[in-house]
């Protein structure tokens, strides 16, 4: 009499994980799709993209022609040395100047040796006093640099013209001269009655460079977890499976085994891309307990959505088609190649990503936060996978061949 | 049959191959490998899986460069090399080398086109191919909707579309049921009725004897032996064992047989005559007339002779099938 | 040519009997256009706000800070808008003292801000700053008056008719060749010659399987039994990917104009590029083609490769905003010649005459492509 050799279910996953690991890890393709082709394309496109959204506002070059004792220029200067987003290098001329006259400033903003060169007339306070309209100009670059400076003109102007109409309106109401003239001063020089305060983002924020390695790690977490479950679709095709399936173990055994590889898989490769983050960009994970479980999380919960690929493919080819498509829809979608701005219709779909929910949970962590700060993301994912596994479930098989 | 057809043709070769030689790195697949085939004669490449018959067919058809030999083909010089050489030649690879998304219809289009055969005319050629090959009402369907059967015939038919004056099938049966196996054995034999020469690669005995004039025992990349059948099996000297039974004089006549022409040996009990015979075949007819001399009635006659399998192992040592 | 016509047919009519094609050919790059183009195209601006609130007071702050080339969204919930900011969604978050984002006409207290850490919230803060000063101008002088015995009726009625007092501010632009390079730009023109780019190329590289299935059906090696060329193949085969090159192209072309009024300019110069540049990616693609042989690595390779020479080449990111050593690296790529010619045809309204000279890069790319895939393909098949 035969022995009874019957094997547990978990000894008989491990030994179909160690194999398919084995074959995976084989054939280059998931070696180039998990790692060499989303390595190339940190590097392209931290080149390509780097420098497109810069940390810090780069200094600017300011030329103010004015006269020298003008007060309202003075207060204009004030106010540009003033600016601490960034560094101002501001250079004073007389109008005397022969480099003061327009068209020589124009001159030198066209040939990128100044950056905005601002004009104020000679005789702009005085002239302001007995109702003129004098003109400021200024000569700018393009960037927001230049614009910002132009901004901080414009606030100046204003002022001064709140400060004329006042004055302006105080002389038809009759006032005395004396009144006049204390009302536009008091408009001139008292502090803004607004305050505006800075407040601290909640953590998340990454790096440009760390945006990129979470994206990229996310945009090929579905390739490489789909290449578990294709696996399971070829052997279906090749024969091997109902092999497997006529074996003394559970029906559900042989998918779970390749949930299971698809999921190793997918940490190993998602593990490694954020790793060379640190390597490559000197990115800093500084809570690896929460980047470590959104890592988890995200691939449990794309695996899930694997599981449902292979209940509506019919073929392997099919079920690569549909991973790429779900792959590069989510990735576009959820900021694996630029971040959707805004609350339009595409953001909103965004957020229905696991792509965007892993992003956001790495920034989380990569800042600092614990689970909780990430709890948004994780929630989402674990909802998305539970989701995932229950459609899998209900969806009929539409293979032809079972 | 055999006789006359190597003895009395002095038309060309269609194919003479001398000297052919290809390694890949230090493996030597085709080491000096030389044959002939006149027209209308069915060659046989007999040799186990990686002797080097497919190599052999592969620069044959152009699509390896030897590394050293030549090779004639249909009497173009610098053989496959030249385009107007390969249109005489068609090839029934070993794969099924037909697209899946494609119709029948489509397949044979396409290859005909690249043989150069006149739009007309191919959709003639198309329609009688598919006639011959029975896929007529189901021309039109993907050929991956096919079974395994119909896709060999399909392969089969693309060889022959341009009506080559040589066609090579190389293992055309592998993998192939009984039935569909013996439909394509029977539609290469007609073919060589028709006078088409033919090189055949197989590594079943039976298929070489059953079709081929001659047969050239490939191993190791190399040509062991050449020469019909006959000629091969006596390479191993074994003589053939004829048993005949009856009643009547049998034992006269096994005295008789004795004597007779062909015969090594003979002994016999009261019903049956065991003998040896040189060869059978040839020597049949007249042994029979013997016995039924000598008042023997023959009632059943067994031949049993050394076949290409005892061939191949008396060559090489090894069996030919792993 | 019958013969490469046969196999160049072929190659079409196996590659549109793949449905799954149609997908990545057809629909996906229309909705990227669209997409990108609804982000990122018109002009650039100074960051997108959001702003809690919707009262009267957030209106009026809301229009300052748009005539600042801001783009405002509202919010209800500040720390929905706040966790945007730290997801790079928006670039600051805006919370008004109550009663002025209820409209009341206090401008009192104090507005608080949460600026992303990049440049864009720096910038987008001191946007805010001044237009939250300017609008407390007018509150300032208004309180002046009446502190002074004015009637604040009055001084508002009065205030507010003064249009022609006070100082004036010019401000003009100069020496920006890189507004100037798009200004000519409609939202869609730029994304859609760039993501035709990206497409046609990623498509065609795509188009190595079917090479590679070829070989692994032993098709291509009967296919040189009969009496062609090895080139005779390559070329039919390139033809058939440069046709599917070009139907993906023009439909991306007449798409894009038609949908979302994309202005290619000239027809013959917009033709002759798309055409040249269908030419290279095919050729690329046969190179890939022959020169791998496991389908699933072709795969990845072309997608690897794809994205990396359109990031280089342009089709992500302007190369006017290169620096000078990734120019030069990014002139490997066909991208590259085909943005330089689509940019001198559509902001310059460049005509063929115009674009000869890329157009001659991408014809020396082609001739080197194709006798180079010729060459491998031949090595290929004589694998063992």
């Amino acid at each position: 009499m035969a022995e009874d050799h019957r094997t547990s279910d978990v000894a008989a996953i491990g030994v179909m994980v160690a194999g398919d690991l084995r074959q995976r890890i084989r054939d280059r393709t998931v070696f180039i799709f998990a790692l060499v082709v989303p390595l190339a394309l940190m590097v392209v496109f931290n080149a390509v993209f780097g420098g497109m959204n810069p940390e810090k506002l780069s200094g600017v070059r300011v030329t103010l022609v004015s006269e020298a004792n003008d007060a309202a220029a003075g207060g204009l200067a004030g106010a540009l040395a003033d600016l601490d987003s960034m560094e101002v290098d501001l250079t004073r001329l007389p109008h005397s100047d022969p480099n003061a006259a327009t068209p020589k400033l124009k001159t030198a903003v066209e040939d990128d040796k100044v950056d905005v060169a601002i004009t104020v007339p000679a005789d702009f306070t005085r002239s302001l006093g007995t109702g003129g309209q004098p003109r400021v100009t200024v000569v700018r670059r393009g960037g927001i640099e230049p614009q910002i400076i132009a901004l901080v003109v414009e606030g100046f102007v204003s002022r001064a013209a709140a400060a004329a109409k006042a004055a302006s309106v105080a002389g038809a109401e009759g006032l005395a001269p004396a009144t006049i003239a204390q009302v536009a001063l008091r408009v001139a020089d008292s502090p803004p009655t607004l305050d505006v305060a800075d407040r601290e983002a909640p953590p998340g924020q990454l790096s440009t460079q760390g945006a990129l390695v979470a994206g990229q790690a996310a945009f090929f977490m579905f390739f490489t977890i789909g290449f578990g479950v294709v696996a399971y679709l070829e052997e279906r095709e090749l024969g091997t499976l109902p092999r497997l399936r006529s074996l003394p173990i559970s029906p559900h055994t042989v998918m779970t085994a390749k949930a299971v590889v698809s999921f190793i898989l997918g940490v190993v490769a998602t593990a490694v891309l954020l790793l060379l983050g640190v390597i490559l960009f000197d990115l800093r994970y500084e809570n690896l307990l929460t980047v470590g479980v959104v890592v988890v999380v995200s691939v449990a919960a794309v695996t899930a959505s694997s599981l449902v690929v292979v209940r509506v493919a019919r073929t392997a080819e099919q079920a690569q088609m549909i991973t790429a498509i779900l792959g590069v829809v989510l990735g576009i979608l959820g900021g694996s190649f630029f971040q959707l701005t805004g609350t339009g219709f595409f953001a909103r779909l965004a957020d229905l990503t696991p792509t965007a929910a892993f992003i956001r949970g790495v920034g989380v962590g990569a800042d600092g936060g614990g689970i909780a700060d990430a709890a948004a993301p994780l929630t989402f994912l674990l909802g998305f996978g539970a989701i995932s596994v229950v459609a899998a479930v209900l969806l009929p098989d539409r293979s032809p061949a079972r | 049959m055999t006789a006359a057809m190597s003895g009395s043709n002095t038309a060309p070769p269609v194919l003479s191959v001398n000297g052919l030689t290809k390694a890949f790195g230090s493996r030597r697949a085709v080491d000096d490998v030389s044959f002939e085939i006149s027209p209308g004669e069915t060659y046989g490449l007999l040799g186990p899986n990686g002797a080097g018959k497919t190599t052999t067919i592969s620069m044959i058809a152009g699509l390896l460069k030897p590394d050293s030999g030549h090779i004639r083909l249909c009497g173009f010089e610098d053989g496959p090399t030249r385009r107007e050489a390969r249109a005489h030649l068609g090839l029934v690879p070993q794969d099924l080398a037909i697209y899946p998304d494609l119709t029948a219809r489509e397949n044979l289009v396409l290859f005909g086109r690249l043989q150069g055969i006149p739009r007309r005319r191919l959709r003639e050629r198309a329609d009688e191919v598919l006639d011959v090959i029975g896929l007529s009402d189901r021309s039109g369907d993907l050929t991956k909707e096919y079974s395994g059967g119909m896709k060999r015939r399909l392969n089969i038919g693309i060889g022959l579309l341009h009506q080559p004056d040589l066609l090579i099938l190389d293992e055309p049966t592998v993998g192939v049921d009984p039935q569909s196996r013996n439909a394509i054995l029977e539609s290469v034999e007609a073919l060589s009725r028709e006078g088409l020469a033919l090189l055949y690669t197989t590594h079943y005995m039976e298929e070489a004897e059953r079709l081929c004039d001659r047969i050239g025992i490939v191993d190791q990349g190399s040509m062991v032996a050449e020469g019909t059948v006959d000629e091969l099996l006596r390479i191993t000297g074994e003589a053939d064992a004829v048993s005949l039974s009856g009643s009547g004089s049998v034992l006269e006549a096994t005295r008789a047989l004795g004597k007779a022409n062909g015969v090594v040996a003979a002994s016999g009990d009261g019903t049956t005559i065991s003998l040896t015979v040189a060869d059978a075949p040839t020597h049949l007819a007249s042994l029979l007339a013997t016995a039924a001399r000598e008042g023997m009635a023959v009632t059943d006659v067994d031949v049993s002779r050394p076949d290409l399998e005892d061939v191949f192992l008396h060559l090489t040592g090894r069996a030919l099938r792993d | 040519m019958n013969v490469v016509a046969a196999i160049a047919t072929t190659a079409l009519r196996r590659y549109f009997r793949d449905r799954s094609n149609y997908f990545f050919v057809f629909l996906f790059p229309l909705l990227l256009i669209l997409v990108l183009g609804l982000q990122f195209g018109g002009i650039p601006n100074m960051g997108t706000v959001g702003l809690i609130g919707t009262g009267t007071g957030a209106r009026e702050l809301s229009e300052e800070l748009e005539q600042r080339d801001l783009t405002v969204q509202h919010f209800d919930d500040a720390d929905e808008a706040r966790d945007l900011v730290s997801r790079g969604r928006i670039d600051v978050a805006i919370e008004l003292p109550s009663r002025w984002a209820e409209g009341e006409r206090d401008l009192s207290g104090t507005v608080r801000i949460t600026p992303s850490s990049f440049a864009k919230g720096q910038a987008a803060t001191a946007a805010i700053r001044q237009a939250v000063a300017s609008l407390a101008d007018r509150e300032l002088a208004l309180g002046s008056l009446v502190s002074d015995g004015v009637d604040r009726k009055t001084a508002e009625h009065a205030f507010d008719r003064l249009d022609s007092v006070g100082p004036r501010l010019s401000v003009t632009k100069a020496g920006d060749r890189m507004e100037n390079e798009f200004q000519n730009l409609g939202q869609f023109d730029l994304g859609a010659a760039q993501q035709l780019a990206l497409f046609v190329f990623l498509s065609a590289l795509t188009g190595a399987i079917p090479l590679i299935q070829s070989r692994e059906l032993r098709v291509t090696q009967r296919e040189l039994t009969t009496p062609i060329s090895t080139l005779q193949l390559i070329v039919g085969e390139g033809l058939g990917r440069i046709a599917i090159a070009l139907v993906q192209g023009l439909y991306i072309v007449a798409g894009t104009a038609l949908l979302f009024g994309v202005s290619w300019g000239d027809p013959i110069a917009t033709a002759a590029t798309v055409t040249m540049f269908c030419g290279a990616s095919a050729g690329a693609g046969l190179v890939i083609g022959a020169l791998m042989d496991n389908v699933n690595a072709a795969a990845g390779t072309s997608v690897g490769v794809g994205l990396v020479t359109a990031a280089l080449g342009g089709s992500m990111m302007p190369i006017e905003f290169f620096p000078s050593g990734l120019l030069v690296i990014s002139r490997v790529t066909p991208h590259h010649w085909a943005y330089r010619a689509f940019a001198t045809i559509q902001r310059d309204g460049g005509g063929i005459g115009d674009v000869l000279g890329p157009l001659g890069v991408l014809a020396a790319m082609i001739f080197v492509l194709i006798p180079l895939a010729s060459v491998l393909l031949r090595r290929a098949v004589a694998r063992p």
